[in-house]
């Protein structure tokens, strides 16, 4: 097989077996790579009826064809099953070192099943692997883990690690690389703590990688590279950081602010933009691997109640969601709960997103100290937040941890009130940091259709109505206004296929809004060998998205899902989009008629499955027709 | 007549607040396209907190926030 490796290993600790697998190529030409070759595998092994924390349930991850090849931003890593948090199809992404380390060691992917008997880790040496018992990590933030095996096994063993919240089974725990690179979002790292794995770690001894078209691959990698490093946006970035323009997202009402009840908030914008963080705390730049980006933050602050050592700090989505979301404007403070959700191993937008909940609903009455074990929940009161309620979090400890450790929306039914109108998320998942009342009406539908839930990076939807890409050779040459649903509907046809591309790829959204689509096709031509056009591998995407709707329609979850809490949908308060509402359903519905979806069931009809050469899995899910 | 534009975020790398001396019937798009800000930032102009449309006119005074589109995530 050429780029891929074609080759994957499954685990299953309950026997404590290790096989590696030849996967035919037709499941790359199909589903690429990444998420979407993760949802194929699923589809077809996964127990739909497994509880995610249980044994059975499989925990993947997945590689995308570039990882490796020297290429900025295309050496990321998915995670993805059974999201516990959701219950839903669940896929996280992340970048670092993992993916081209576990590359060059000859693999495309990991499949974990089963439960080890005492924690352990699990070691890939090329083709010598082995799951190695290892309580002496468990307990351990993922710093001191991170720095313990790094000084055990080698500093460049490439490290996946889970924190206390992992191991305690805290339903938006993550998985972080290198103790810096995070699988954010939908909970993997509750599953893998529920598998008694506490770490992934692997080296390889070699760099052998075969191609289809070497040639024609380095022609296109010395044109991207340079294109990518020089972008204003690179640049911007590479400056002070994906929040470098918080302000101005402020002015536009982009930047949600206390539970997404308000839009405005000057003086935050001024104190929490990445312009602040680089001139009183950054210490250096990084980037993940082969990436001339360097969006990544190292910081320190030197004193203060909030004062940490040098070390990881925070992007946009962290500053925001332990920022303006629980109404904090205090950057120092920002970094310490950032740096603290790291270590815990915490998702930082969930976190934010159920403390904000939890704020309101103790503002509100809806929840009280009775709840709380005598805690205060008072907007920006960070040092509570720190010291109190991210620990009680990861530890499922007192009844806050307890409550709040399984998201806001089932904290919000616990309190058998009226409270979940007030939860900000789609499909159990909490809403990333860009408002679609001032940000863009469109990413409101994007939020809504992505199977995972709420989520800013399924598809480029943000980014092309903000006009930083266009895509003439598939249709996307029209400039989008984003305060209003015009073509709206009809854009995310394109973007939930190019986010589905983006994602099986494993692409970083950053770098590769730099690439056009000929030069796309390009990539997957000279690297893997597909012999595809533009057409091919936009239907390539769609198809992933296609799939991953049917998985989540075996999980029971049907169009009614495809939703945002009334938050997002009622006329915003103020700032720039004050009085503005969304014409949700209108675009809804034209997409869904678009995309050949049914408006009950929220699955493509059979025909679309079929002129998608998905035949087959058309059969499991319309059989009663 | 002069307005006061005011560089929000990203956009103070390129130019500082300023007074300018611009034509009465001077429009919100044309003003931006003088800016000669780069080609590959979408710009939009505030007016007292609320967006502008290319074609707005305006008037003595004026406070504009100059604003990029940019986002992170």
């Amino acid at each position: 097989m050429n780029g891929n490796t074609g080759k994957i290993i499954n685990v299953d600790l309950d026997k404590g077996s290790i096989e590696t697998e030849i996967l035919p190529e037709e499941y790359y030409t199909k589903y690429i790579g990444g998420s979407g070759l993760a949802a194929k595998l699923f589809w077809e092994r996964g127990n739909i009826s497994a509880d995610p924390l249980s044994p059975e349930a499989m925990l993947i991850f997945m590689n995308g064809p570039f990882a490796g090849l020297r290429l900025s931003g295309a050496s990321r890593n998915s995670v993805a099953g059974r999201s516990p948090l959701t219950g839903n199809w669940g896929d996280s992404s992340c970048g670092g070192y993992f993916a081209p380390e576990l590359r060059y060691a000859g693999y495309d992917g990991i499949i974990i099943k089963g439960k080890a008997g005492k924690p352990s880790i699990m070691l890939i040496e090329d083709e010598k692997i082995n799951i190695l018992p290892a309580p002496e990590y468990w307990g351990k933030g993922t710093d001191e883990a991170n720095r313990a095996i790094k000084e055990k096994y080698g500093k460049n063993y490439r490290t996946l690690i889970i924190g206390p919240a992992g191991e305690n089974l805290v339903k938006y725990a993550i998985i972080l690389n290198e103790g810096h690179h995070a699988f954010g979002r939908a909970g993997f790292g509750a599953v893998m703590g529920s598998k008694n794995l506490k770490a992934i770690v692997v080296k390889a001894s070699g760099k052998n990688m075969k191609l289809a078209d070497p040639e024609k691959y380095e022609e296109l990698r010395a044109e991207l590279n340079p294109k990518i490093k020089e972008a204003l946006a690179s640049d911007v970035m590479r400056e002070n950081g994906t929040a470098a323009n918080l302000e101005g997202g402020v002015v536009s009402g982009d930047v949600p602010i206390k539970n997404f009840t308000s839009n405005y908030w000057e003086e935050m914008g001024q104190e929490l933009n990445g312009g602040i963080l680089t001139e009183k705390y950054l210490t250096k730049r990084r980037a993940c691997a082969y990436c001339s980006i360097a969006c990544k933050r190292v910081v320190e602050v030197k004193e203060g109640p909030y004062a940490i050592p040098e070390g990881p700090g925070p992007e946009y989505e962290t500053i925001t969601a332990l920022g303006s979301l629980i109404g904090s404007m205090d950057l120092a403070a920002v970094c310490k709960a950032g740096r603290v959700c790291n270590d815990l191993g915490i998702d930082t937008i969930s976190a934010g997103g159920t403390i904000a909940w939890a704020m309101e609903a103790f503002e509100r009455g809806d929840i009280t100290e009775k709840d709380t074990g005598g805690i205060k929940l008072l907007w920006g009161d960070m040092a509570t937040v720190i010291d109190k309620i991210l620990p009680e979090i990861a530890a499922r400890k007192g009844s806050l941890g307890m409550l709040l450790a399984e998201g806001s929306l089932s904290a919000a039914v616990k309190t058998e009130k009226d409270t979940i109108n007030y939860t900000v998320q789609s499909k159990g998942l909490e809403v990333p940091m860009h408002d679609p009342r001032g940000g863009g009406h469109g990413l409101a539908l994007a939020y809504a259709v992505s199977p995972r839930g709420a989520c800013h990076v399924a598809s480029p939807m943000l980014f092309m109505e903000m006009g930083a890409c266009f895509y003439p050779e598939i249709g996307f040459e029209y400039e989008l206004e984003p305060m209003t649903d015009e073509n709206k509907a009809e854009t995310a046809v394109i973007a939930v296929a190019l986010g589905a591309i983006e994602n099986s790829a494993c692409f970083c959204q950053f770098a590769d809004r730099e690439i056009a689509i000929p030069e796309w096709v390009g990539l997957f031509n000279s690297v893997a060998g597909y012999n595809w056009d533009a057409p091919d591998m936009m239907k390539a995407g769609t198809r992933v998205f296609y799939l991953k709707r049917l998985i989540n329609y075996l999980f029971g979850r049907t169009a009614k899902d495809d939703a945002l809490t009334p938050r997002i949908l009622e006329p915003a308060r103020d700032g720039e989009p004050e009085g503005v509402v969304i014409n949700f359903e209108g675009m809804k519905n034209k997409f869904y008629e678009l995309m050949g979806m049914d408006p009950v069931k929220g699955i493509p009809s059979r025909k679309k499955l079929e002129e998608y050469g998905m035949g087959v899995e058309a059969k499991k899910v319309w059989r009663e027709t | 007549m002069k307005v006061y534009l005011v560089p929000v975020g990203i956009i103070k790398k390129y130019m500082k607040e300023r007074d300018l001396d611009i034509e009465a019937d001077l429009t919100a798009g044309t003003l931006i396209e003088r800016l000669n800000l780069p080609d590959k930032l979408k710009i939009i102009c505030f007016l007292n907190g609320k967006r502008i449309d290319p074609g707005h006119r305006f008037t003595e005074g004026d406070v504009v926030k100059i604003v990029s589109t940019f986002a992170g995530g």
